[in-house]
């Protein structure tokens, strides 16, 4: 996305990564906080920076590396003035909302935009979408898997459902965001008619569905929850334990399941009853885990893992967030970027692609205010104006 | 917006298809090209084999593959093979070439194919496409401008480019699944393959970049996606924590690591639950009133850090409260007082659901070979981009003559041939 121009005014993870996506494909984005920064700088996990006072937020480090920022109150007409002229040397906008209370501010901005740069996309990102009965709902991350569908499938068949250990509705969200703003933008630059696009994260997580819906609109089949296995048809796909701690197989159709009994050396599943055909695997699958589990037992997951890849039965070890930064394959493909200012072994993923030609710069999440001054001289203002908009507290110029 | 686009889509399963459904949704031309085995049939159908699905139900099936195809009221029907569920959500909007590129004549008609075509999309093993001469080296000869998107599970380089891949298994990988958990309990995938849909994403995403930045530059490039990479990336603040503290945060349930309570509670009805957090001593106050239990009422819980330690007290109580009234209601009247609340939607609540209808998200479709069926739709919306079409999925090879024939240029007797001698077909083979 080498020459499009970014504004990005959200305070949310949706928001936050659709931008960040954008600028790893090479867009060049500048973060608009209001002047007590956003909050998201305040959200866990929180980490102890050895040269700064505060806990560090790595939800904010994270989701706003690659970004410039700039430090703006825009209540005032003068600072509307100034975030007019951000607009007008931008390509897109793209903004969260968060319900009743902000229609006013969203319809001001919508004003702005279509005012200042006709041909600009602005993408609003919410939990609802800015219309229909649930646009004005408070959301949370559990309130997003909630109405995602994911959650009443995950966990214990026998307890409550459970919730995915992150933030991950809003990160699809801002994916799917990024998409359509990418879009928007190549549309908006032939055609030079800009747009309003409007993502919610309850409509994106409905379309991140592979079977779900489809059970339902086809056979009227509630999708039950099944722990740590296959709620319909597989047997064994999903978590098994084994030496060191557990591994992930995926036995689908006829020829996995003849790869595996040959894999572990067990040829007398293969004319096992019980295990004839996908279904039965499936509906005898206590039996048949009491079958293979011994012999997961006595082996690691470095060994399970490179037996069955060996027999091309998908498989992986279930790695922790610590065995992830250490996986060799991550170190091997480039993945990691440093983060000097969280500390000197401190790290984040990088670009989850690779497109030849395509480079992009690092730069770490910005201070509050930290580029205001360098990006208002880039727009023409000069040193005079800037200092004058600083001191009268208009636009927050961070110490770097 | 990517009208005048055309996609060659070689892809299967669902990561694949997803980021080549996004393309067609937004207007590109995508021809999604499958093996004359494809849509999971590695045999040929005989009559009997038909007469026997028709009387399965669900647990019972004698192969998977008829299973995880979900045909319209459990019929797999004259033509199975136009009838899966999965594959007619997964590839609206697209076109059908069905062509064996086992043989030369195949691959012969792919790359004469992709000289008029702006993108290759696949999410075979690298070395897979290598083989049959449809790699990025071998087509940007014939085609410079061309943008190849290979979206493989672990990449296109790299000590596990030739691992076999599916959803649940870089969720595991990824680190993703340690983290999730009930607390004290063990590592738990989700109950859908997120993977794919972000690794779908990913690929649409990387495409529309490259379009953008042809669009000045005149030239193609290769786009190498990991959906292992894309998936770990929105674990990205936890692995940037431990790379500073080495901690690793262990599953927390439904727990919140700042608001308190938040939890899934049971209400009315089987299996039917509640989501809910609290986000501020005034949102506490509020659900409190609602409940009306004087328990709730101790100062101790006036604050965060009160109710952060009271737990199981809280949910004892809340739960007592929930179980009293319906999902959708208790949703509705907490949200009226302010409060993050709601109901945990099934699979059947989302096909149903109010807001979402009014958002026009289920779509009825007119899909060959079954009738009017409600699909998924597409989940955005654009001020100035009327909604999508959503064109039933394609018939197996429906436009293999409109390719080979109206686009390619082929004469009918030619075309004729290639269909004779299997190098095209409209059923399995």
């Amino acid at each position: 996305m080498h020459g499009a121009h970014i504004i990005d005014l959200s305070v949310s993870v949706a928001g936050a990564y659709s931008a960040r996506t954008l600028a790893l494909a090479g867009a060049d984005v500048v973060k608009v906080e209001p002047l007590s920064g956003d909050p998201l700088r305040h959200a866990a996990p929180l980490v102890t920076i050895e040269s700064e006072q505060a806990p560090a937020s790595t939800m904010f480090g994270y989701l706003n590396a690659y970004k410039r920022g700039v430090a703006l109150d825009a209540s005032s007409a003068t600072g509307r003035g100034v975030l007019r002229r951000l607009v007008q040397g931008a390509d897109a906008v793209i903004s969260s909302f968060a319900g009743e209370q902000e229609v006013q501010s969203l319809a001001a901005l919508q004003a702005l935009i279509g005012e200042a740069k006709p041909n600009c996309v602005h993408t609003v990102v919410s939990p609802y979408g800015l219309t229909g009965p649930y646009r004005d709902y408070q959301a949370s991350e559990i309130t997003d898997w909630a109405v995602s569908g994911y959650l009443q499938i995950t966990g214990d068949p026998e307890r409550e459902p459970l919730q995915g250990a992150g933030p991950w509705c809003g990160y699809a969200t801002g994916l799917t965001a990024a998409v359509v703003t990418a879009a928007a933008l190549r549309q908006a630059r032939a055609s030079g008619v800009g747009q309003m696009i409007d993502v919610g994260a309850m409509e994106a997580m409905a379309g991140l569905h592979q079977w779900s819906l489809v059970l339902y609109t086809h056979q009227g089949v509630v999708k039950q929850r099944a722990g740590n296995r296959h709620a319909e048809s597989y047997h064994p796909l999903g978590l098994q334990p084994c030496k060191d701690g557990s591994v992930c197989m995926a036995v689908s159709g006829a020829q996995h399941w003849e790869s595996l009994c040959l894999a572990l050396d067990m040829p007398e599943l293969l004319i096992d009853e019980r295990f004839t055909s996908g279904g039965s695997r499936f509906d005898h699958a206590d039996a048949l885990d009491a079958l293979i589990r011994p012999w997961l037992a006595e082996r690691t997951r470095e060994e399970i893992v490179g037996i069955l890849q060996a027999h091309r039965i998908p498989a992986a070890k279930v790695l922790t967030t610590a065995e992830v930064l250490a996986e060799p394959l991550l170190e091997e493909r480039g993945f990691w970027q440093l983060s000097p200012r969280f500390g000197a072994q401190a790290r984040m993923p990088g670009p989850s692609f690779r497109m030849s030609g395509n480079d992009v710069c690092f730069r770490p999440a910005p201070r509050l205010g930290e580029h205001s001054v360098e990006t208002l001289r880039e727009l023409g203002f000069d040193q005079a104006e800037i200092d004058q908009l600083v001191l009268a507290g208009v636009v927050g110029a961070g110490t770097s | 917006m990517l009208g005048g686009i055309r996609v060659l889509d070689i892809t299967v399963a669902w990561a694949g298809p997803l980021a080549g459904r996004w393309l067609a949704d937004l207007g590109a031309d995508v021809i999604h090209v499958e093996r004359p085995s494809a849509r999971g049939l590695g045999v040929s159908l005989t009559a009997d084999d038909t007469a026997q699905d028709a009387q399965w139900h669900w647990g019972q099936l004698p192969d998977p593959m008829f299973r995880s195809g979900i045909y319209p009221d459990a019929l797999p029907g004259e033509r199975p093979w136009n009838r899966q569920g999965i594959f007619n959500t997964m590839n609206r909007n697209k076109r059908s070439l069905c062509i064996d590129l086992k043989k030369e004549e195949g691959r012969t008609i792919l790359r004469e194919l992709a000289q008029v075509s702006d993108v290759v999309l696949d999410n075979y093993r690298p070395r897979a496409m290598a083989a049959l001469g449809l790699d990025y080296a071998a087509l940007s000869a014939i085609n410079p401008q061309i943008i190849v998107v290979s979206l493989s599970g672990y990449g296109s380089t790299g000590r596990f480019r030739d691992h076999v891949s599916l959803g649940p298994i870089l969720e595991a990988h990824s680190g993703l699944a340690a983290a999730t958990g009930y607390e004290g309990g063990e590592a738990m995938k989700l109950g859908a393959a997120l993977p794919d849909g972000i690794g779908g994403l990913t690929g649409a995403f990387a495409t529309i970049s490259a379009l953008w930045n042809r669009d000045t530059t005149g030239r193609g490039c290769f786009i190498d996606v990991s959906q292992f990479e894309s998936y770990a990336a929105i674990g990205g603040e936890q692995l940037l924590a431990t790379s500073v503290t080495g901690a690793v945060a262990p599953p927390r349930g439904n727990r919140s690591d700042a608001d308190a309570p938040q939890g899934v509670y049971p209400c009315a009805g089987e299996d039917a639950w509640l989501a809910l957090s609290i986000r501020s001593d005034a949102e506490w106050a509020r659900l409190v009133e609602i409940i009306n239990d004087d328990a709730l009422r101790s100062p101790a819980f006036a604050t965060v850090l009160g109710r952060l330690t009271a737990g199981e007290t809280l949910d004892r109580s809340i739960a007592a409260w929930t179980r009293t009234v319906g999902k959708e209601w208790a949703m509705a009247t907490l949200q009226a007082k302010g409060i993050a609340a709601a109901a945990v939607l099934t699979n059947a609540d989302i096909v149903e659901d109010p807001h979402l209808a009014a958002r026009g998200f289920m779509v009825d479709v007119d899909q060959a070979d079954v009738g009017v069926r409600a699909f998924p739709g597409f989940p955005v919306h654009s001020s100035e981009t009327p909604r999508p079409d959503m064109r039933g999925a394609p018939t197996l090879g429906g436009d293999n003559q409109a390719i080979v024939v109206e686009l390619l240029g082929r004469c009918p007797d030619a075309y004729a041939r290639l269909e004779r001698e299997g190098v095209l077909a409209q059923h399995p083979m």
